[in-house]
Formats: C-alpha cells, sequence, structure tokens
C-alpha cells in the first residue's frame, strides 16, 4: 500500500479548477518529484493534503486513513509535514528558538505541567534543548544559535526551514522549492541532504521544484502538473522525452 | 529572541523585591488617598498585564475594560441579589469573565490582524450598552451600595476588618501577585514560545503542529479571567458601579499604560506602566482633570517616536545609543 | 418619510467621513483615527466663529475647513508619515495618542455644557407629508454633492489617477515620477477638510461635545470595513446601511441599538473579512 494516496482530488476556487482529478501514488520511502509551470497547482496540491484547504472532490489517504477535513496541526501529528516556498521561518525568532519550536510535538506538554514546571516538562524542555543544539551543529549554524532567523544567509535559511520539518518526526516531508534561490553549490548540498533523509532518516519526501537539473537528479519519479492536471508520470529519463510535457515547458525550461 | 534558560536568580529577586516594596508601600505612605492611588495602581497594572498578554499572540486587544464590568458586575449582582459573600464574587467574577472570554475567543480568535482589533473593541461596546440600558443591570446609572468585604478571622490575627483602603489594598495585591506571577510565568514557558511563533508566521507553527486558536483562547481568557478578577475588587472596593466607567477610552488607556512599560516583560511592563501612569495621572488630577486627556495622548506620541518598546527597553536603548556614540 | 431623511441625514454625516477614512487608507495605508478628532475640531471651530464670535456661518464654515485642513497635513507629516513603514500597533498608539491630546485641548477651552449653534436655515419643507427643516435637506444636498465630487474627481482627473496609482502600488507609482509625497499631503488635506465640512454642517443640527470624535470615527471606520477598505463604493454602500440600521433602530428600540450595527459588524467580518466591496488586504 502506497504510504500516500491522493485520490481523484479536484480543488475549485472562486469559479476556477485549480486542481482537476489528480490520482498519485506515493511510495514509502520513495522521493517524488512534482513539476509543472507555474501556477499549474502544485503549492495548490500541497495546500489540499497538509489540511490548509479542503479538496471540492477526492481523498487524500496517509497510511490508509482519510485525511481530508483533518486540520493541518493535527495532519502533522499523524505524520505528514510541508515546507513553504520561500522561508519557512519564524523571522525574529533566535535559530536555536525556531528549532525549539518546531519539536512542538516532541512529547507534548500539558497545561498544568507547564504552568507549573513540573520534573517532566523541565526534562523535556532540556531535551529539546540538546537536540536543537545538535541539529544546529549538523547544519554548521551553532555560532549562529542566538541570531535571529531572518538574519543568516538564505541558504542557511532553507536549511534551518528543512530542519524544522524534520524535528516534527513526520514520515512523509513535503517539500516547496527546497532550491529556490540558492546557488548551484547550495542547491547540490541540499540535495544530498534530501538523500541523506531517504536512506538515513527512512522519510518519505515528495517536493515540488522549477530547477530541473535538482528534479532530475534527486527523484526517483516524477509527476507532472500542467492547468491543474496530471499529464505525465515515470522516472526521470522518461519524463525528459515525453512530448507533452516538453510542450508545456516550452520556453520555460530551467537547467 | 532568547532562549536560554534565565538564570532563574534574577528575576526571582527582582520578584521578592517588588514583593516587599509593594507590601511596605501602605506602610511608607498610610496618607489613604495615597493608598487609594496605589490601588488604582494596581487595578490598572493587572488590565496592563493582561493586554501585553494578549499582545503575545498578536491581538491588540481595544475592549480589554469591558472584562473589569463583567468581572464588577458578576460579583455586583451576585452579592447584592443572591448574598453572595464578595470573597467568593470576586472569584466568580474571575471566572464568569473567563468564561465569556472562553466563548468568544473561540469564535473569534480565527480572524487575524486588525479585523480582530474592531472586533474587541466592538464586544466591548456591545457589553458596555448591554449594561447601561437593561434594568437589571442598573441602566445608566449604574449599581450602588455593593456590598463591601466582610470581616474575616484570620488565625494568628484575630478579626480583620476590610473598611479601609489599608486593608483593601493589600487585597488587591493578593491580586496583583498571583495575577503577575501566573502571567510571568506563562509568559516564560514553553507556552509563551508558542505564543510568540503565531504572529510572526502561523501557517509555519500550525504545519509544526501547534494549534493556533489554542493558544491563543489560553492567552485571552487567562488575561480576562484576571481581568475580571479585579473588576469584582473594584466593584466590592468602591461600592458602585458604573457603565460610564467601561468606555473605549479607557481600554485606550490600558493600552498606553502598557505600551509605556514595554512589552518585553508582560508582568513587569504590565506592573511599571500601571503604576507610573496612575502616579502621574493621580498627580494630573489633582492639578487640573483637563490634563490628563492631554498628557496621555501626549506619552503615547512621545513613547511611539522615542522609546516604541516602552520603559523597560531603556537599558538597551542607552547601551545602543553608547555604542553609536 | 421623516425617518427615512432622518437616516439620510445620518448616513450622509457617516459616509463623509467613511469616505476621508478610506482614502487614506487606501493611499496613505494608514487608519487615521485622528479623523473623528479632526471632525469634531471643525464642528467647534465653525461654533467658536460664528456663534461666539458672530462670524457669517458659511465663512466661519470656510475657515474651518482651512485650518483642520492644516492640522491634517500636521498630521500626515509629522506622524503618519515618519510612521509610514512601522508595526500597525506604533502608528495606531501615536495617532489615538494625538485624537487625545486634540480632544484634551478642546475639553480645555470648552468646558462646560454641550453646545449647538441652531439651525441656521430657517423654513421647511413638506414632501411626502413629513415635514422637513431646510435645514436637513440642505445637509443631504451638500453631502451628496461632495460625494459625487469626490468620486467623480478621483475616477476622472489626472491627480485622480495618479492617487488610484499610489494606491495600487506605491513603489511603481513612485518610479513613474509620480510625487508621492505631494499626492499623500493632497489625499490627507482633502479628506480633514470634508471631515471638516462634515462637522461645520453637524453644529447647526446636533449639539456637540469635544469626546464625540471617538465615537463617531469609530463608526466611520466600521463603516470603511464593512464596506471594504479603501474602496470608495463600499463606503457609499455601508455608510447607507449602517446609517440606516443604527437609525431606525435607535428610533425604535433606543440606544441600544447601535448594538445590532456593532453585532452586523461582526458578522461580516466573520464570514466575509474584505468587506462588502473590497479586496483582500494583507494586514502586518
Amino acid at each position: 500500500m502506497a504510504i500516500l494516496e491522493i485520490k481523484e482530488v479536484t480543488h475549485n476556487f472562486k469559479g476556477l479548477t485549480a486542481l482537476s482529478q489528480i490520482d498519485i501514488e506515493v511510495q514509502e520511502g520513495e522521493i517524488l518529484g512534482i513539476i509543472g509551470p507555474n501556477g499549474a497547482g502544485k503549492t495548490t496540491l500541497f495546500n489540499n493534503i497538509s489540511g490548509f484547504i479542503k479538496p471540492t472532490k477526492g481523498e487524500i489517504l496517509f497510511r490508509g486513513e482519510n485525511i481530508v477535513g483533518l486540520r493541518p496541526d493535527v495532519i502533522v501529528r499523524k505524520g505528514v509535514v510541508r515546507s513553504f516556498q520561500g522561508t519557512s521561518l519564524f523571522p525574529a525568532v533566535s535559530c536555536l528558538g525556531n528549532i525549539i519550536i518546531a519539536h512542538h510535538l516532541y512529547k507534548e506538554f500539558g497545561f498544568w505541567e507547564t504552568m507549573l514546571n513540573t520534573k517532566s516538562y523541565l526534562t523535556r524542555e532540556q531535551e529539546v534543548r540538546e537536540k536543537s543544539l545538535a541539529i544546529l551543529e549538523t547544519l554548521n549554524l551553532t555560532d549562529k544559535k542566538d541570531v535571529a532567523a531572518h538574519d543568516i544567509p538564505y541558504g542557511y535559511q532553507k536549511m534551518l526551514g528543512i530542519a524544522m520539518a524534520l524535528a516534527t518526526d513526520a514520515r512523509v516531508l513535503l517539500l516547496d522549492e527546497p532550491v529556490a534561490g540558492m546557488t548551484p553549490q547550495e542547491a547540490l548540498a541540499m540535495t544530498e541532504e534530501i538523500r541523506r533523509i531517504r536512506s538515513g532518516l527512512k522519510k518519505t519526501i515528495v517536493l515540488v521544484e522549477h530547477n530541473m537539473k535538482t528534479v532530475m537528479g534527486v527523484c526517483d519519479r516524477i509527476v507532472v502538473i500542467h492547468h491543474g492536471e496530471k499529464i505525465a508520470e515515470g522516472p526521470p529519463e522518461f519524463i525528459k522525452k515525453d512530448p507533452q510535457v516538453i510542450e508545456a515547458y516550452l520556453g520555460t525550461d530551467e537547467t | 529572541m532568547n532562549f536560554t534558560k534565565r538564570k532563574p536568580i534574577d528575576s526571582r529577586l527582582i520578584f521578592l523585591g517588588l514583593i516587599i516594596v509593594l507590601v511596605l508601600l501602605p506602610v511608607l505612605f498610610p496618607n489613604p488617598a495615597r493608598v487609594g492611588m496605589f490601588i488604582g495602581c494596581g487595578v490598572a497594572s493587572v488590565l496592563a498585564m493582561g493586554w501585553l498578554l494578549i499582545l503575545r499572540i498578536g491581538c491588540l486587544s481595544l475592549g480589554q475594560v469591558a472584562f473589569l464590568g463583567i468581572g464588577g458586575y458578576t460579583s455586583a449582582i451576585l452579592s447584592q441579589k443572591l448574598g453572595v459573600s464578595p470573597w467568593f464574587g470576586m472569584l466568580f467574577g474571575g471566572i464568569c469573565a473567563g468564561l465569556i472570554a472562553l466563548g468568544i475567543g473561540l469564535i473569534f480568535l480565527r480572524i487575524r490582524g486588525l479585523y480582530l482589533a474592531i472586533i474587541t473593541f466592538a464586544f466591548a461596546e456591545i457589553v458596555r450598552l448591554v449594561v447601561s440600558t437593561l434594568e437589571f443591570f442598573g441602566g445608566h446609572g449604574g449599581i450602588l451600595e455593593i456590598p463591601k468585604f466582610p470581616a474575616l478571622s484570620i488565625p494568628g490575627l484575630g478579626i480583620v476588618k476590610f473598611d479601609s483602603p489599608f486593608s483593601c489594598y493589600y487585597i488587591l495585591m493578593a491580586i496583583v501577585l498571583i495575577s503577575g506571577i501566573f502571567m510571568w510565568r506563562m509568559d516564560h514557558s514553553a507556552l509563551g514560545r508558542t505564543f510568540r511563533s503565531l504572529p510572526q508566521n502561523e501557517d509555519l507553527a500550525e504545519s509544526l503542529g501547534i494549534h493556533p486558536l489554542r493558544y491563543k483562547v489560553i492567552s485571552f481568557v487567562t488575561a480576562c479571567f484576571f481581568a475580571g478578577m479585579v473588576g469584582a475588587f473594584t466593584a466590592h472596593y468602591y461600592g458602585c458601579l458604573y457603565p460610564g466607567s467601561y468606555s473605549p477610552m479607557h481600554s485606550v488607556i490600558v493600552q498606553i499604560q502598557a505600551t509605556v512599560g514595554g512589552a518585553a516583560s508582560v508582568a513587569f511592563g504590565g506592573l511599571l506602566g500601571g503604576f507610573l501612569m496612575v502616579m502621574v495621572e493621580t498627580f494630573l488630577l489633582n492639578v487640573d482633570s483637563r490634563w490628563v486627556l492631554i498628557f496621555y495622548g501626549t506619552v503615547i506620541i512621545l513613547i511611539t517616536f522615542v522609546l516604541p518598546e516602552g520603559l523597560l527597553s531603556l537599558p538597551q536603548e542607552i547601551k545602543k545609543f553608547r555604542q553609536k556614540a | 418619510m421623516q425617518l427615512f431623511l432622518n437616516c439620510l441625514v445620518l448616513s450622509a454625516n457617516y459616509i463623509l467621513l467613511a469616505l476621508g477614512l478610506t482614502l487614506i487608507f487606501g493611499i496613505l495605508r494608514a487608519l487615521n483615527f485622528a479623523h473623528g478628532v479632526l471632525y469634531i475640531t471643525g464642528a467647534y471651530v465653525v461654533y467658536a466663529l460664528a456663534k461666539l464670535m458672530g462670524m457669517n456661518y458659511f465663512l466661519a464654515t470656510f475657515i474651518a475647513m482651512i485650518i483642520v485642513g492644516g492640522l491634517g497635513l500636521l498630521i500626515e507629516a509629522s506622524i503618519l508619515y515618519p510612521l509610514a513603514d512601522r508595526v500597525k500597533v506604533a502608528a495606531l498608539g501615536a495617532i489615538l495618542g494625538v485624537s487625545m491630546v486634540i480632544e484634551g485641548v478642546l475639553a480645555f477651552i470648552f468646558e462646560g455644557e454641550d453646545v449647538t449653534i441652531g439651525s441656521f436655515f430657517t423654513g421647511t419643507v413638506s414632501i411626502a407629508g413629513a415635514t422637513l427643516s431646510m435645514e436637513r435637506i440642505m445637509v443631504v444636498v451638500l453631502c451628496g454633492l461632495i460625494m459625487v465630487g469626490v468620486y467623480g474627481w478621483i475616477q476622472k482627473t489626472k491627480q485622480g489617477m495618479a492617487i488610484r496609482a499610489l494606491a495600487e502600488n506605491p513603489r511603481v507609482a513612485n518610479l513613474q515620477g509620480i510625487n508621492t509625497r505631494l499626492i499623500r499631503f493632497l489625499v490627507m488635506a482633502m479628506a480633514s477638510v470634508v471631515a471638516a465640512f462634515a462637522g461645520a454642517i453637524v453644529t447647526p443640527l446636533f449639539y456637540i461635545n469635544p469626546f464625540m470624535g471617538g465615537h463617531v470615527v469609530f463608526k466611520a471606520l466600521l463603516i470603511v470595513a464593512v464596506g471594504g477598505m479603501g474602496s470608495i463604493e463600499g463606503s457609499i454602500l455601508a455608510g447607507l446601511l449602517i446609517g440606516f440600521v443604527e437609525c431606525i433602530g435607535v428610533t425604535y428600540l433606543g440606544p441600544i441599538a447601535e448594538v445590532i450595527s456593532f453585532l452586523m459588524v461582526i458578522t461580516i467580518f466573520l464570514f466575509r473579512p474584505r468587506g462588502l466591496l473590497g479586496v483582500e488586504y494583507e494586514f502586518h
């Protein structure tokens, strides 16, 4: 059974059809790429899956359970997390603070435990802090841990965003344009990271991207969406040669 | 924003110092008018602290005094019509305010930004109009002859009467301290951290497992609960209630007092702002009451341009100033 | 019919203020709470000049418009423009501060009872069986003229187009060589003058006190929000709606009827936050 199934999802919005009969099966452990010209509906799809908007028709099954209609924070608890386009951060909060907040779901605490500063609360806070510091270390941000997130370089911000998504311990990561605005070296580092997340942490990754080099290089399979419809699906070599895809992208190829 | 564990010694020492000062105030300045002023300061502080707590979640509460009124009216009516003791009345005042805050919070705190601020204002006005029209709430004239605090038999002190500003001051200080410590704790805990994340990127918070409404409601209800409690206190202390004292102007004054204090710390900012502003206001009232409005207006304009983060940010600003020079 | 016309007067008054607010919001992206105070200042200046010093009513109105216009410009220059990039909370505080100061000054000078000038236009007219004072008819007519005037000016003239350009995209407008600063002054001046006018024509009809400003500007703000921030048509529509609802409500139910307008506003925010005719706008 596929870990994430998108079944005949349609989303109508103010008279426009943003998504139409989208059918996608995401296998556990794969890296799936979703590409398509701007405005094709890719972020809308993510919004639907992560619960920020509801599909007009269709179902979205995570491990067999329909998650349509659930709140975003509930969906994360179940195991699907998404990152946002641009930078996915709390800008005025320090880098360390950002990651600590991202650990919200780690050993969730109750109201009175928090207010009364109980032992279990303190232990949990300490654990979260240590985990967060460790994460900052792997990102090479230890010296910037107290710097406000919007003051660190863009590439680091994107990495931080991904780290935060990972902190939720979700099994499926939906990454919205993870390498957008990055230099080629940064993009390469990011793709390495994505591969590491998949094999080392055993996560499933779905990413939306415009950078063809990244997409072709890191994805196991690719789904192409155009005008809200799925027009092609398959491994990278296959997609590269698909005539419909080429037509849809005429003039907008980004390598 | 620094989430490193603040050395608790600092804050606790300050707290201790504050408690000592607050306890000694009426002893040092026993003049009943002065003590009356300190009571006003305390009331303003609790409201200001609540305002700042609500600001944490990104909401500008323009109707804080409505909950002051709700608490006051609840307790007044309970004690007048049902003979409930004012001691319990205060608790019920807070509970009633908290419940109403819960109700409207669940509905309205989903709305963002300016519209939410307008709604808090609209709600406050609705409350004011309702209590000033319906006879059940005493109409325009308000409620008079509200029972005062009955004497208590306290072991070790004998019968303690609460018929003077002096003794009532300590009741209020108990409320101020409890609410201050509670709100301080909330702000400095993981709850406060979560509160702060919401105005910065609510969607992101949601995608990380935070249920925004839950936290907004927690902040809002807490602030309004204490406002209600203090409102009930004022009802029994002054013995009367007038709808006119819960006007929009008063809500704006709460905002000004809180802003002057400083948003850096919910508890300290609220205390500082409340105490300082009421003291100046009282002084001006004695000189010429017409100055009060001009005073508050000028203060907020100055603060906005000179020290937008309030007086608490003074040390930081001076440091920055020195570094530039 | 009598009721209808009374309501019309109330609406017209609110609309004039709402127009100013919506313009200021649309172009200066600021919520000018001080607008109410400008309105009341206009009213008081007319009162002072006309009643206390015996000046001709029209002249008094004219002078009031100039004074208040100047006051508005002062506010724009010293408060709104410098704070334009700041967080909304900060600017809000400062503007409230300004209104409080001005209110305080007015209270200082004109302490005591509420005042009024008393009818200027004498005579009544009978329409459809209801008797109306010329006064009220003039108010409605003048308000209507101004509304049409402002609307037409914004839509048709070159300056109007510049204003609309600025409202849509400040940066691009700047690049196109449109003098942002000047436009802001223009808009603020116009809005203030209209506010003063609204205040001036109201003095003969009602009693005024220095604290009315807050109440009135809040109503105007509700209207602007309901009609859609930055939409002139919306303000007119919402102004009529709220004005009528309130007027009818107050006549039959008394002051508590204001609750109805508040409830209405709350409902609209819940279900259609951008207002009746507004465009989505992000607040910081």
